[in-house]
């Protein structure tokens, strides 16, 4: 944790109520996300015990119950009617209109797209990852057989997946809450839902820490079930529902079942809601329409390969795809950290406290400085900062505007009361030179550019060097 | 033994040689710090583009600095009778070569292959390699810094070049990423492991020879170091008499530190057993305080190739985060300033930077000091093991107290993930053989 974010906890420990760590929305909020909530059974996570689901916080979320977890056939039943509902969420977002991309040609892209919220990111893992994988290739010749809608939600689900960073198809609550908002608690407890709503907005009467322990008292917000609630009601319940003689008997069992799960999860319904909520009310950030549009065209690529049948996902990566998987991976964690310092004055702070972006009112400005170039004289102006935190990066450093992201500062020279920088890029030719900053502003310097695009080598087959031995082939008979 | 160092080291070069000349698709050679790898290096490239067929050589590298590097030693090469070679040096479009090599008549320098063609050996960084066309093809190529270089930095070089001779540190840092790494974590051939490590995955079958004999570390280092961080032990190539450093200190400066380096090769200055953060104003006070101690004092270099004195550039500082870098850096300017030096006179850097490089005497910030926990980070072997393997002469050693500690008391937190081999050298066995050497050179 940097000095500022150490800061901030022990203020919010003192106040005993969550500190605002941003000044901006740092994620997309869809006008209609889909909540998803579950359950599975402890010690199976390819188990599901429960789904509730719902795209109205007002109305009552559909629900899918698994009264004995081990049946496979009940589980594909119950899988069916939840992937039928996500199918038709899904479909609400296949409008595509006409886009130009960077490089001019245009292309069709989804007007919006999909928005998943879950409890935490262990919920998340848990419904893209293992249940996406599970059901995304079953046969519909295996026995029990799935309905043919299964395997087809299993592949959106798998979408959803391992998605970028900065990316808001997939919001885990817990996830958004503590980019915003910073507790006086261990980031481990930050993980309980309803502890960390109780320091971000504990109710009346009650103080963040009084509100966190309320929290920690009420059912887990999933996938894990309470194991004291497992064995005092679930275990009894399914041990009824398989004694009961009668249709009759089991779907009574069955009510009670659904009622005492409804109970459990009923109320990390309305924290994913809260959550949403809260986080809306802040001003979105810049840059995160554009992150949105990375998320619309990924999501039109999906779309597309499912229309086309192409949609193909595999356990395990080539070396090809891994490499560019991880590329991509980079090139995303780079910018997203970029972006939010630049939109975000409270995020650049914490770069201006660790000396690693300055913070200065400008002296003076020499515009017309020139230095000797490889060939002739160039136009390289130097501003002088007075800083206002004290700056002690060397001399070579290099800096940017965060007001013009492309105007790049070389530090000369540091002292405790000046900073000498020449520009070297951005503004140094006279059509240009109006972004110089004047004398007397307060501007900031951060390390932070314009992603640059680098092109990725182009190849599909997995080279020599990166195939495994073949086994030695047996004889032909 | 009956071999001397010099035999031993031309029989290794030999053998690589006989493997390549026998058709082996890989072969990996392991070398200890300084032992005369980018002469090897260089050695191959030359046979085998000044054979018969006269088939040009592809160099890859890591760095800018290490192709550039290159470049000059194989331009030394020729001024000093071996036989002279076309180099071509092939960079990024905002490339600019440095000025004592940038109009050499042996070196051509472009961003395109294509204008390269005469050249006999050409030298890349390796994401430079990756744009070139893939259609190029290769028979043979040498990849320089294999254990420092991702293995999805090899793909592209696996699409051009049919045969390869790898070579590397094994004890140095390895690659690694920002990016969240979770999902490639004990999958086989992730794109994070070395280059090396893949190539002894996907072919088990190759040669691998290791060098016998550090050049760079001197006699009193180059057992520490082969104990502390290495599997295949190695020598020094210069005896006790060869390297020793005379000081002649001025009496209003305190250079016990100094005085002890030159005497022995290692000194090590402990502060007070504090609890800091990574950027303890006292270690970069000290730091600084020795470096101009090693200024002012008249220091005379004896080694194997003579005589002379010690100059700004002969001395370096490693350090483990940047920030660190940064603070020793200002702190360095406001001394060098003082003795009338330019503010870049010495090099302060991290280890991953100063990987590959040497100094007569260098100055390490201990990764441990002054921490509470002993993170994976920190406690990297490879990191310890670049920043004490860097000198000719002496390393000075700063750090907090309490090492010891915070080595008994911190358990190992990070996740073991199924299918990832173990690292062949442990930290905490390292850092406990280093810190044992260093506590009989306390100043």
């Amino acid at each position: 944790m940097d000095t500022l974010h150490t800061y901030l906890a022990l203020r919010a420990a003192n106040e005993r109520k969550a500190v605002a760590k941003v000044t901006r929305r740092h994620v997309h909020i869809s006008p209609r996300p889909m909540v998803i909530i579950g359950y599975h059974l402890a010690g199976d996570i390819g188990a599901p015990l429960a789904l509730i689901w719902g795209t109205d916080r007002t109305a009552r979320p559909h629900s899918v119950v698994v009264a004995e977890p081990r049946n496979r056939q009940l589980r594909f039943d119950a899988l069916e009617t939840f992937g039928q509902s996500l199918v038709e969420y899904l479909s609400g977002y296949v409008a595509t209109r006409l886009e130009s991309r960077s490089s001019g040609e245009t292309e069709p892209v989804c007007i919006d797209a999909p928005q998943i919220v879950v409890a935490n990111p262990a919920t998340a893992e848990w419904l893209f990852g293992i249940v996406g994988r599970f059901t995304r290739s079953l046969s519909a010749a295996g026995d029990p057989a799935p309905a043919p809608i299964v395997p087809l939600a299993g592949k959106h689900l798998s979408f959803f997946h391992n998605l970028l960073p900065g990316s808001s198809l997939v919001l885990p609550a817990t996830e958004i809450l503590s980019t915003h908002w910073q507790t006086g608690q261990l980031p481990s407890e930050d993980l309980n839902l309803s502890a960390l709503l109780g320091w971000i907005a504990p109710g009346e009467g009650l103080d963040g820490p009084a509100a966190a322990r309320q929290g920690e008292d009420s059912p887990p917000a999933g996938p894990l079930s309470d194991p004291n609630w497992d064995a005092r009601k679930l275990s009894p319940l399914i041990d009824q529902w398989h004694a009961a003689k009668t249709d009759e008997a089991q779907s009574a069992v069955f009510g009670e079942l659904d009622a005492e799960i409804r109970e459990q999860l009923d109320h990390t319904w309305e924290d994913c809601w809260r959550a949403i909520h809260l986080v809306n009310t802040l001003p979105e950030g810049d840059r995160v329409a554009r992150r949105w549009e990375r998320d619309r065209r990924a999501w039109t690529r999906h779309h597309l390969t499912m229309e086309t049948g192409t949609a193909r996902f595999r356990n395990i990566p080539t070396p090809v795809q891994s490499a560019k998987t991880l590329g991509v991976l980079e090139q995303a964690t780079t910018e997203l950290q970029a972006e939010m310092a630049l939109d975000d004055p409270l995020v650049m702070a914490a770069y201006v406290a660790s000396g690693e972006a300055l913070s200065a009112k400008v002296i003076s400005v020499d515009a017309t400085r020139t230095i000797p170039g490889p060939r002739r004289q160039v136009r390289r102006p130097l501003v002088i900062f007075e800083p206002l935190l004290p700056f002690t990066r060397p001399a070579g450093t290099t800096l940017f505007l965060v007001s013009a992201p492309d105007v790049e500062f070389e530090i000369l020279s540091a002292t405790g009361d000046e900073v000498r920088a020449q520009v070297n890029k951005g503004a140094v030719s006279s059509s240009t030179l109006s972004r110089l900053p004047n004398p007397g502003d307060n501007v900031v310097l951060s390390p932070f550019t314009k992603s640059e695009f680098y092109p990725r080598p182009q190849y599909d087959d997995v080279p020599w060097t990166h195939r495994l031995a073949e086994p030695a082939e047996e004889d032909p008979l | 033994m009956s071999l001397t160092a010099a035999e031993a080291s031309r029989l290794a070069l030999e053998r690589t040689w006989a493997a390549i000349e026998d058709g082996a698709c890989t072969v990996l050679v392991d070398s200890p710090p300084g032992a005369g790898k980018s002469t090897l290096v260089r050695e191959i490239g030359r046979r085998y583009a000044l054979r018969p067929l006269r088939q040009q050589v592809p160099v890859v590298v890591q760095t800018n600095d290490q192709a550039d590097d290159m470049v000059r030693c194989f331009l030394r090469d020729g001024e000093s009778g071996l036989p002279a070679i076309t180099v071509g040096r092939l960079h990024s479009a905002d490339y600019v070569p440095p000025p004592d090599i940038a109009a050499h008549a042996s070196v051509t320098f472009s961003p395109t292959i294509n204008t390269l063609r005469n050249c006999l050996v050409v030298v890349a960084t390796a994401a430079k390699w990756a744009m070139v066309d893939h259609s190029n093809e290769w028979p043979f190529a040498i990849v320089d810094e294999a254990y420092q270089m991702r293995s999805d930095a090899l793909l592209p070089i696996g699409a051009m070049m049919a045969r390869l001779l790898l070579v590397g540190d094994p004890g140095q840092l390895a690659p690694f990423t920002i990016a969240d790494d979770t999902r490639f974590r004990g999958r086989p051939l992730s794109p994070v492991e070395t280059a090396a490590t893949t190539i002894l995955t996907t072919h088990p079958e190759t040669t691998r020879i290791p060098l016998p004999v550090s050049w760079r570390l001197p006699h009193h280092a180059a057992k520490v170091i082969s104990n502390a961080f290495y599997r295949a032990p190695f020598t020094s190539g210069t005896d006790v008499s060869a390297r020793r450093l005379e000081v002649q200190c001025h009496p209003s400066n305190t250079c016990e530190a100094v005085l002890t380096a030159a005497r022995t090769g290692w000194a090590y200055v402990e502060l007070d057993d504090i609890i800091m953060p990574p950027n303890d104003q006292e270690a970069i006070f000290t730091l600084a305080r020795l470096v101009r101690d090693i200024l002012k004092a008249q220091i005379h270099v004896f080694d194997e190739r003579g005589s002379r004195p010690l100059v700004p550039s002969d001395v370096a500082v490693g350090v483990t985060h940047r920030d660190q870098r940064d603070h020793v850096r200002t702190a360095m300017a406001g001394v060098l300033r003082k003795l009338g030096l330019p503010y870049n006179a010495i090099t302060v850097d991290t280890a991953n930077v100063l990987q590959g490089r040497e100094f007569e005497i260098v100055l390490v910030w201990h990764p441990l000091s002054g921490r509470r926990d002993a993170s994976s980070f920190h406690l990297d072997a490879g990191r310890l093991c670049v920043l004490l393997s860097r000198h000719r002469q002496a390393c000075i050693v700063v750090s907090r107290a309490g090492i010891r500690d915070q080595l008994r008391t911190h358990p190992a937190t990070d996740p073991v993930w199924l299918g990832e081999s173990a690292p062949v050298t442990d930290g905490w066995h390292s850092h406990l053989t280093i810190l044992d050497h260093l506590e009989a050179h306390r100043v």
